[in-house]
């Protein structure tokens, strides 16, 4: 009998269970384990983690029996744009206000999609202000509106 | 009966109720919006809700949820999308419905259907919760342990796709609840020498990191083909002889509901398919299943509404979630002082009536404003998605850093939002993560205690009259999973 991978999916699925679990391992390895009437606190997450990887390895085996069926490669400019805009948000909240803050989080998150100039501008801006009156005036979110200065 | 009453007087102030109106309003809102569920909705604004009063603060999250199962199947019906995902089952038929003229009379019998299963299915809880609750007091760690184990593989076996993923994906949850600082020995775990970790991973970023930045993505990877013509509706107002053969799949579908939601794992989703199978398979003539059958949107809907609600019972008096939508609502509790368990009935009963009592009211108002909203609901779906998604992005963002006002967490969400994403590629279900993550903790302590007191002996889960009990549940199902014969029935059962 031929080993030939059919499943893709069962593959990349596979090793990132086997990873995550023998990270959960490795990170609980510096912890106590102790003994079945007192357990350490690194019992459960090293046994957590040998059982995550073994049963990643089953889900690795079945690749050869599974239909055929492949991973549909990620879209670049969603997955970018996306996590750009929320970095961003995360980088500025601190310093810069809400409302520049949101502004710069809607227009970059709108080149995710098809964005046009114009209305993403105005889309933005509606935002910011529609957020700071929403949090900040209405609910009372302890939340600074204009930029840091100096 | 007594008690129902106090709970409508907890309920009946100006305040709950108009948190109970908005509550049911913005879940109508997100049920009819595609791309954006009750989870991730009551996720956002869970923070929101520090400055109400507890009460008021779970009133209206649980109006989101069963608002969201109404707006859902307006859509579902009216332009065959399903804006929420147990409304998939409503499309077959409802949307058939109105392609024949019949939209109105489609509607009637969801909204009136859904009604009814609501106010039974809140009878059901009020007469069922405070008995489990009463039994629920003679439990111990053993006890919890047991039920936690068996509710972990329940929602394993009931999981569509891959068991074996499924399994694994709820371990992964547990491994993530680990982190932060070990109640017992005071050691830190898995925290890489982050300071903000040691209170463990915050529960928004994760359920926005695996459920809300996948979806937005995964919106946009596939190109908008959304041509909304309003369609005609119809009367709203269907003559009896058309109504009547809905009233038997509305009980049948609240029964199912009822039973299934209260299972661990289930809810409105599972309720839903279940419902339409049952439906099927009795009905005398199965060939009009497909082509506009009202007992194929009854039944269902009914279920789904009913399921949404009983779900709150293992979560109310066990404090155990059944779905994730339910740790939310856990998370929810915590945050406001609740430990949720046996003891809520007995010691805020307030708490406890005046949230059963908001669902019936939250459903009469869903009953009331739903009808007579559905043309601006259908308005709505014409806002294309690009001008959507970017606000989507900004208010999740906003709901994540205002739980501490901590752009550590905001980073967190980004992290995990990458994982949900590969997760969301290589087709892992993340559902089961958020269970895990939410019992994985309560899990530890109890098994830890339990063997503590027995010395390390591992049968003290099997002595016990109802740890033994559910411990063999448990093996029974994993058993039934290994068994390629029965796995077999369970991937036709969950198929149809």
């Amino acid at each position: 009998m031929q080993l030939k991978i059919q499943s893709y999916r069962r593959l990349y699925a596979g090793s990132l269970i086997v990873v995550i679990g023998l990270a959960g391992v490795f990170l609980a390895s510096d912890l106590r384990f102790g003994t079945m009437a007192s357990m350490g606190p690194g019992f459960l997450p090293t046994v957590c983690g040998w059982l995550i990887a073994a049963l990643g390895i089953v889900v690795l085996a079945m690749m050869f029996r599974d239909d055929v069926e492949i991973v549909d490669p990620p879209v670049a400019r969603p997955v970018i744009m996306i996590f750009l805009s929320v970095g961003l948000f995360a980088l500025l909240i601190e310093h810069a206000g809400l409302g520049l803050t949101v502004f710069l989080t809607a227009f970059v998150a709108s080149y995710a999609g098809r964005a046009r100039f114009v209305e993403t501008l105005l889309l933005a801006f509606g935002t910011a202000v529609a957020t700071t009156v929403l949090f900040v005036v209405i609910l009372g979110l302890p939340l600074r509106i204009w930029p840091e200065l100096s | 009966m007594d008690s129902i009453l106090f709970g409508f007087v907890q309920i009946l102030t100006y305040d709950n109720v108009l948190w109970c109106l908005i509550g049911a309003l913005v879940g109508t809102l997100i049920g009819v919006l595609p791309g954006l569920g009750p989870l991730a909705t009551m996720a956002i604004l869970l923070p929101m809700t520090f400055s109400l009063p507890p009460l008021g603060a779970l009133v209206m999250l649980a109006g989101v949820y069963y608002g969201s199962q109404y707006g859902g199947s307006t859509t579902a019906i009216l332009v065959n999308l399903p804006g929420e995902s147990s409304s998939v089952v409503t499309c077959i038929d409802g949307h058939e419905m109105t392609k024949q003229g019949r939209a109105g009379e489609a509607l009637f019998v969801a909204a009136t259907g859904s009604f009814a299963a609501g106010c039974i299915a809140t009878l059901v809880i009020a007469v069922a919760a405070p008995a489990i609750g009463q039994f629920a007091q003679q439990f111990a760690s053993p006890e919890y342990a047991a039920l936690l184990i068996f509710g972990l593989i329940a929602a394993v076996v009931i999981a569509s796709g891959s068991a074996i993923e499924a399994f694994v994906v709820v371990l992964i949850g547990v491994l993530l609840g680990f982190v932060g600082t070990d109640v017992n020995s005071g050691v830190d775990r898995f925290t890489l020498g982050q300071m903000e970790l040691l209170d463990g991973l915050q529960f928004v970023p994760l359920a926005l990191g695996f459920f809300g930045i996948p979806e937005i993505i995964s919106n946009l990877e596939t190109p908008e083909h959304r041509h909304v013509i309003t369609p005609k509706v119809g009367s709203i107002w269907p003559r009896w002889p058309q109504i009547r053969p809905a009233i038997t799949p509305v009980l049948r579908g609240t029964g199912l509901g009822s039973v299934l939601g209260f299972l661990p794992g289930g809810g409105a989703l599972l309720s839903a398919f279940v419902s339409y199978s049952v439906e099927k398979r009795i009905a005398r003539d199965p060939g009009r299943f497909g082509h506009g059958a009202v007992e194929g949107v009854a039944g269902p809907e009914a279920a789904n509404n009913a399921g949404a609600q009983t779900s709150f019972i293992p979560l109310l008096t066990l404090g155990i979630p059944s779905n994730p939508v339910m740790a939310v609502m856990m998370g929810a509790m915590i945050l406001h002082g609740i430990q949720p368990g046996p003891q809520v009935i007995s010691r805020q009963p307030d708490l406890f009536w005046g949230l059963v009592a908001s669902m019936w009211l939250g459903n009469l108002m869903l009953l009331v404003i739903n009808l007579p909203l559905i043309g601006i609901w259908v308005k709505l779906l014409t806002v294309p998605y690009r001008l959507l998604f970017p606000v989507i992005v900004v208010i999740s963002c906003i709901g994540i850093y205002s739980v501490n006002n901590s752009a550590f967490d905001v980073f967190t969400a980004m992290i995990f939002g990458a994982l949900g994403y590969t997760f969301f590629k290589l087709k892992l279900q993340p559902a089961p993560l958020l269970l895990g993550f939410i019992v994985g903790p309560l899990l530890e302590e109890n098994l830890r205690r339990a063997l503590v007191v027995s010395r390390g002996d591992p049968t003290v889960f099997f002595d016990r009259p109802i740890s033994g009990t559910l411990m063999v549940g448990a093996i029974v199902l994993l058993l039934v999973l290994l068994l390629p014969s029965i796995r077999r029935v369970r991937d036709v059962a969950l198929k149809e």
